[in-house]
C-alpha cells in the first residue's frame, strides 16, 4: 500500500506545484486540484493498515476493518475541495469578465505588481468598454 | 464581607462610569456634563467615606465568572485602598467642577468631560481591584482613557495625537510586561487575589522575577527616566485633564501599584537596586528641565516628573518607614499639583498666555488665585507649615537613616532635586504673580470666574491645614493607611511639624535658601526651551518607532512581495522540503510487494500527469484532470474506502462539468485560454516542483514506518457502532462521532457554493445591460433527444440518491454521496431544459435548499441539546407504527440535512454557471 501512496502523492504534488508555478490562472486551478488529491492521499496513508472496508459485517473481526476516521476526514475534504474549485472557477470567470480575455492570456501579475492606476481604471469601467 | 459593602464598592467604581455614559450619550454641554461628573464623583466620595466609616475591610466579591480561569470581579477594601479612592474621587470632584467653567462655551468639550469621568472610574477600579486580571484591565483602561484625553484638544492637531500615541505606546508596552508578571505570580501562588497574595511569603527568586516583570509597567506609567518623555508631551491635553493626570491618577498608578506590592515584593534586592537609581535620576533631571521651561504648564509637567522621581526614590529605600513617607508625599503631591495645574489653567484663562516672558503682576487682577498659588507652590517647595514640608521632611529623615551607599545617592538626589524644586516654585510664583506684566494681554488680564477659583482655593486650604494638624493627620490618616499598606504596625514617632533642630531640618533650610538664591541668580535669562536634540526622548522614541516600522516593511516585502512564485517557493520550502530529510527511509520500503493493482494505477497516474503537463489546450486538460480524479478514486478503492471512491467519482463528474461551463463562460470561449508555452526560467520550475514531489513522497513513506495510534480507530470499530446503531463506520463517524466537524464542513461547502452564486450574479447583471436582449431570451431551449432522455433519467437519479441516503448508515452511501448524486442529476436537468426555463427564482430556492439543509443539521443538534446532552448528541429510538417497531435515528435527519445542503449548493452554483455560460455564448454568437 504505502509505496503506491508515496509514489502517487509525490507525482501529484510535483505536477501540482509545477502547474502552480506557471503564473497563469487556469493552470493554477488545475495545480490546486492536484494538490488537493495529494493531501487527501496523505491523510489516508496516515491511517491504520486496512484489510477490509470499514463496514461491520457479522463474523468479520473488527480489527481488520480500515480506520474509518481518516476516511471520514477525507470524504468531507473531497467535497470541500470541490467547493473550493468551484469558487476558483467562478472567480476565474468573473475576473475574465472584468479584465477581458487579455488577462487570461497574460501571465499572472498580482495586483501589487500592477500599475495601480490601470487596476483602478479597469475596475472602474474597463470591463464595460470591452463589451 | 457583607453584600452591602460589595454593593457600595461597586457603586464607588461604577458611578463615574455611568455619568460618563450619560454625558456621552446625551451629548451634554460642558456645564451640565460637569454637574453630572462632579455629582458622580460625590457619590463615589460618599461611598468611600461610608465604607471607611463602617470599617468594611476585606475582599468583596461581586461576580465570579470562572473559578478555574480565575475570572471574577472582586474589590479589595481596606483603609489604604479606600483612602486612595477618597483622594481620587475628591480631586475628581474638584477637577470636574472646574472643567465646567474651564470649557464653558466649547460645545464639543462635553466629550472630554465624559472621558475624564470614565478615567476616574478606571482609576478607582485600579485601586480597588482585588483580582489581578481585573487590576490589569483597569490599568490598561486608564492608559486608553488618557490616550483619548491627551488627544482631545483638537486645536493641537497632529502634535496632540503624537503626544497621546507616545503616552499610550510607552505605558502599554510596560503594561504587557506587567501582564506577564501577574500571570507568573498567579501561576506561582495559585491565587489571583491581591489580598491573598499579600499575605504570602514568596521565595526570593520568584519575587525578584515577578518584580522584574512588573517594574517596566510601574516605571513607564510613573514616567521614570528614560521613559519619562511622554509626560511633558501629555500636557498637550486641556489643563483640567493635565491637572488630574499629573496629580491623583495615571502617573500615580505606577507608584500606587508599587506601594500595593511592597509587602510581598519589597524584600527583593531588585527593589532598591531598580527603583533608587532611576528615581534619583528622574528626581534630578525633572527638576533641571523644569527650571529651563518658560511655559508654566510645561514647568509643572517637568515638576511632576521630578516629584514622581522623588516618590519612587523614597519607595526604593525599601523600609517600612520610607513607605510611610512615600504615602504621605503621594497624597501631598496629588493635592498641591492638582491645585497648581488648575491655577495654571486660571492664569491661562485670565491672561491668555502661559509664557513667563509675557506674564507678571497678576496678583492685582487675581488676588485669590495668587494666594492659592503661593500656598500650593510653597507646599511644593517644602516651606513650613504646609503639607509638602511635612512629607519632604519625612523623606529626608528616612533617606538619612538608610545604609551608606543608599544614603549618599538618595540624600544627594533629594537635595539636588529639591533645590531645583524650590527654584522653579519660586520662579513660578514670583514671575507670574508679582512684579510688572511683561505683555499687553497680561496687563489686561480678566478676573477669573468663581468656578475657576473654587478648586484651587479648596486644595490650597487643605494643604495649609495639614501642617498645623499634623498629629491629627497622623493618627486619623497616615498611621492606619501605612499600617494597611505595609501589613505590620510601625514603630515611629508621631508626625509633627517640629521635631527639634536636627540634620534634616538644617538640610531643609539649606535647600530652601539655596533654591531661592538659584532662582534669583539664574533669573529668566537661562531659559532654554529644548534639551539637546539627541537627548529628546520623544524624538528618540519616534526614530525607534520609524526603525521598527521599516523593519516590518522589510519583512513584509521579503515574505509577501506580491509574487506568487515567491509564496510558493516559501510554502514548498517550509512544508515539503523537510521531507527530504526523511529520504533515506525510501530505501527501507518493500517496493517489490507493492500490489500489482496499485502499481498499475500509479503508472496510469504518471502517464496522465505527463499528458496534463504536455497538453496546452484547456478542454483536453480538463478531461485529463477528470481521468486523474478517477485514478485517485481507484486508489481510494485500493485503500478499502468504498465511500471515498463513490464520493470522488461523483465529485469528478461535477468538477468536469463546472470546468467546461467556466471555460464556456469566458467572453471569448475556451479557445483563448493559452497554455504556458513561452516560459522563462523553466528549469527553476522543474527543480522546485521535483523537490516538492520528492519531499512529499518521503513524508508519506515515513508514515509507513510509524505505528499509528489506534486508540480512536479501535473505539470507533468496537464501541461506536453499538452507540450510533450503524454498520458503515465512515457514516457513523460523519453523522455521530464527529458530527460537529461534519456540520462545520458542510457549512463551508454551502458558503463556497453560495459564494459562486454571488460572484456570478454581478456578472450576469452586466451581461443583461450590455448584450441586447440578454442571455435568457437569446439562448434557445435545447432540442433533440436530451430533454426526453432527461425526463426518464431525472426521477431515477433522484430515487438513486434517496436510496444512497437511507442505506448510507449501514452500507456505502450517506448524505454527502446522496447530495452529490442529486447535484449530478440537477446538472443533467439544466443541460436538458436550459437555464432559461428555471430562471432566477429557482436559483433563489436552490440556495434556500442549501441553507435549509444546514439549518436541519443545526436543528438535529438542538434535539440532543434539549434533552440535556451536549450539542449534536444523536439520539436513537424506536417508533411503533402499525404494529411494527421502526428504528428512528436523529442521524438520519442530520444526513438529510447534509444531502440538502450539498445538493442545494451544487444546484445553485451550477445554475449560476450555466446562466453565465449561456449568456456568454449568446453574446459571442456561439451556441
Amino acid at each position: 500500500m504505502t509505496p503506491v501512496f508515496a509514489l502517487a502523492v509525490g507525482l501529484l504534488t510535483g505536477v501540482g506545484v509545477y502547474l502552480l508555478l506557471a503564473r497563469r490562472v487556469f493552470p493554477a486551478i488545475l495545480g490546486l486540484a492536484l494538490l488537493a488529491h495529494a493531501a487527501n492521499l496523505v491523510v489516508l496513508a496516515a491511517g491504520d493498515r486496512a484489510e477490509r472496508a470499514p463496514i461491520v459485517i457479522d463474523g468479520v473481526e473488527r480489527g481488520l476493518l480500515a480506520d474509518p476516521v481518516p476516511q471520514a476526514l477525507v470524504l468531507t475534504a473531497i467535497v470541500i475541495s470541490m467547493a473550493v474549485t468551484l469558487y476558483l472557477l467562478a472567480t476565474f470567470a468573473a475576473r475574465a469578465r472584468v479584465f477581458g480575455a487579455d488577462d487570461i492570456r497574460a501571465a499572472w501579475t498580482s495586483d501589487a505588481e500592477r500599475d495601480p492606476q490601470s487596476v483602478r481604471a479597469e475596475l472602474a469601467g474597463g470591463g464595460r468598454e470591452r463589451e | 464581607m457583607s453584600a452591602a459593602a460589595a454593593l457600595w464598592a461597586t457603586l464607588l467604581v461604577v458611578a463615574p462610569a455611568l455619568a460618563a455614559l450619560a454625558i456621552f450619550l446625551g451629548r451634554l454641554p460642558p456645564r451640565t456634563a460637569s454637574v453630572w461628573g462632579a455629582g458622580a464623583s460625590a457619590v463615589s466620595l460618599a461611598a468611600a467615606a461610608a465604607l471607611l466609616w463602617q470599617r468594611s475591610i476585606g475582599v468583596a466579591t461581586v461576580w465570579v465568572g470562572s473559578p478555574t480561569l480565575r475570572l471574577d470581579v472582586s474589590w479589595r477594601l481596606d483603609v489604604s485602598t479606600l483612602a486612595l479612592a477618597l483622594l481620587v474621587a475628591a480631586i475628581g470632584l474638584l477637577v470636574l467642577q472646574y472643567a465646567g467653567s474651564y470649557f464653558h462655551g466649547d460645545r464639543r468639550a462635553g466629550r472630554t468631560i465624559a472621558l475624564l469621568a470614565a478615567f476616574e472610574a478606571a482609576m478607582l477600579g485600579l485601586i480597588l481591584a482585588d483580582n489581578l486580571l481585573l487590576l490589569y484591565v483597569f490599568w490598561e483602561l486608564t492608559g486608553l482613557c488618557s490616550f483619548f484625553l491627551i488627544s482631545s484638544d483638537r486645536s493641537k492637531g497632529q502634535a496632540g495625537l503624537r503626544a497621546a500615541s507616545h503616552a499610550l505606546l510607552v505605558t502599554v508596552a510596560g503594561g504587557l510586561s506587567m501582564l506577564v508578571g501577574l500571570l507568573y505570580l498567579i501561576a506561582q501562588t495559585d491565587t489571583a487575589s491581591l489580598a491573598a497574595l499579600l499575605g504570602l511569603e514568596l521565595e526570593p527568586a520568584v519575587a525578584t522575577l515577578a518584580l522584574a516583570l512588573i517594574l517596566p509597567a510601574v516605571l513607564t506609567k510613573s514616567a521614570q527616566v528614560p521613559t519619562h518623555f511622554w509626560l511633558p508631551g501629555a500636557m498637550a491635553a486641556p489643563t483640567p485633564v493635565s491637572a488630574y493626570l499629573h496629580s491623583a491618577t495615571m502617573v500615580k498608578a505606577g507608584v500606587i501599584l508599587l506601594l500595593f506590592f511592597y509587602p510581598v515584593l519589597g524584600g527583593s534586592p531588585l527593589w532598591t537596586w531598580g527603583l533608587l537609581p532611576l528615581g534619583a535620576a528622574t528626581c534630578v533631571w525633572g527638576s533641571v528641565r523644569a527650571l529651563a521651561q518658560s511655559d508654566i504648564k510645561l514647568l509643572m509637567a517637568w515638576s511632576t516628573v521630578s516629584q514622581l522621581g522623588l516618590i519612587t526614590l523614597t519607595i526604593g529605600l525599601g523600609t517600612d518607614i520610607a513607605i510611610r513617607a512615600a504615602i504621605l508625599h503621594v497624597f501631598a503631591h496629588a493635592v498641591f499639583k492638582a491645585g497648581l495645574f488648575l491655577t495654571v489653567g486660571g492664569v491661562d484663562h485670565a491672561a491668555h498666555s502661559r509664557s513667563l516672558h509675557d506674564l507678571g503682576g497678576l496678583w492685582r487682577r487675581a488676588p485669590q488665585l495668587a494666594v492659592a498659588a503661593a500656598i500650593l507652590a510653597g507646599s511644593m517647595a517644602g516651606i513650613p507649615p504646609l503639607a509638602g514640608f511635612l512629607s519632604k521632611e519625612l523623606i529626608l529623615k528616612k533617606a538619612m537613616m538608610a545604609e551608606l551607599w543608599v544614603h549618599g545617592l538618595a540624600v544627594g538626589a533629594i537635595v539636588l532635586g529639591s533645590v531645583g524644586t524650590v527654584a522653579y516654585s519660586s520662579r513660578f510664583f514670583f514671575e507670574v504673580f508679582t512684579g510688572q506684566a511683561r505683555s499687553a494681554s497680561a496687563r489686561a488680564a480678566e478676573r477669573p470666574s468663581v468656578g475657576l477659583l473654587l478648586a484651587p482655593l479648596a486644595l490650597a486650604g487643605s494643604t495649609l491645614l495639614a501642617g498645623p494638624a499634623a498629629p491629627w493627620v497622623d493618627r486619623v490618616f497616615l498611621e492606619p493607611v501605612a499600617f494597611a499598606m505595609v501589613g505590620r504596625p510601625l514603630e515611629v514617632k508621631a508626625l509633627s511639624l517640629w521635631y527639634g533642630i536636627n540634620a534634616a531640618l538644617l538640610l531643609s533650610v539649606l535647600i530652601v535658601s539655596t533654591g531661592y538664591l538659584v532662582d534669583k541668580w539664574l533669573g529668566l535669562r537661562f531659559l532654554k526651551e529644548q534639551a539637546p536634540r539627541w537627548w529628546h526622548g520623544s524624538e528618540l522614541f519616534d526614530s525607534l518607532m520609524a526603525a521598527s516600522q521599516s523593519i516590518g516593511e522589510l519583512v513584509v516585502r521579503a515574505l509577501a512581495g506580491g509574487s506568487p512564485r515567491a509564496y510558493l517557493a516559501i510554502a514548498a520550502a517550509c512544508g515539503l522540503l523537510p521531507g527530504l530529510v526523511l529520504l533515506p527511509g525510501l530505501s527501507e520500503i518493500d517496493w517489490i510487494s507493492a500490489e500489482p493493482a496499485g502499481a498499475t494505477i500509479v503508472a496510469t497516474l504518471a502517464v496522465l500527469l505527463a499528458f496534463l503537463v504536455a497538453a496546452v489546450r484547456p478542454l483536453p486538460r480538463v478531461l485529463i484532470l477528470t481521468a486523474i480524479g478517477f485514478a485517485v478514486a481507484m486508489l481510494f478503492r485500493l485503500a478499502n474506502g468504498p465511500d471515498l471512491m463513490l464520493t470522488q467519482l461523483l465529485v469528478e463528474v461535477l468538477v468536469t462539468i463546472f470546468f467546461a461551463l467556466a471555460l464556456w463562460a469566458l467572453p471569448t470561449g475556451p479557445r483563448e485560454v493559452a497554455g504556458e508555452r513561452e516560459r522563462p526560467r523553466r528549469w527553476g520550475r522543474v527543480l522546485l516542483a521535483s523537490a516538492a514531489g520528492v519531499g512529499a513522497a518521503s513524508w508519506v513513506a515515513a508514515l509507513s514506518r510509524s505505528t499509528p495510534d489506534t486508540a480512536v480507530a479501535t473505539y470507533v470499530r468496537e464501541v461506536a457502532p453499538a452507540i450510533a446503531k450503524g454498520d458503515n463506520l465512515v457514516n457513523v463517524v460523519l453523522t455521530d462521532v464527529r458530527s460537529v466537524d461534519t456540520l462545520m464542513e458542510t457549512i463551508v461547502v454551502v458558503l463556497g457554493t453560495l459564494g459562486v452564486v454571488a460572484l456570478l450574479k454581478g456578472r450576469e447583471r452586466d451581461d443583461r445591460g450590455g448584450a441586447a436582449g440578454g442571455a435568457e431570451t437569446a439562448s434557445p431551449p435545447p432540442r433533440g433527444l436530451l430533454p426526453g432522455l432527461a425526463r426518464a433519467i431525472l426521477p431515477i437519479g433522484a430515487l438513486f440518491a434517496l436510496v444512497l441516503l437511507l442505506k448510507g448508515h449501514n452500507a456505502p452511501g450517506g448524505g454527502f454521496v446522496a447530495g452529490l448524486s442529486l447535484g449530478v442529476t440537477a446538472m443533467l436537468g439544466f443541460a436538458a431544459f436550459g437555464p432559461s426555463r428555471l430562471g432566477r427564482r429557482s436559483r433563489a430556492s436552490l440556495s434556500g435548499v442549501a441553507i435549509l439543509g444546514a439549518g436541519l443539521m443545526l436543528a438535529t443538534g438542538a434535539i440532543g441539546w434539549a434533552s440535556g446532552d451536549p450539542f449534536l448528541t444523536q439520539l436513537h429510538g424506536e417508533v411503533a407504527l402499525f404494529g411494527l417497531s421502526l428504528p428512528v435515528h436523529t442521524t438520519t435527519i442530520f444526513d438529510v440535512g447534509v444531502m440538502l445542503a450539498v445538493a442545494g449548493g451544487i444546484g445553485a452554483a451550477g445554475l449560476a454557471f450555466w446562466t453565465t455560460a449561456a449568456g456568454s455564448a449568446a453574446r459571442g454568437g456561439r451556441s
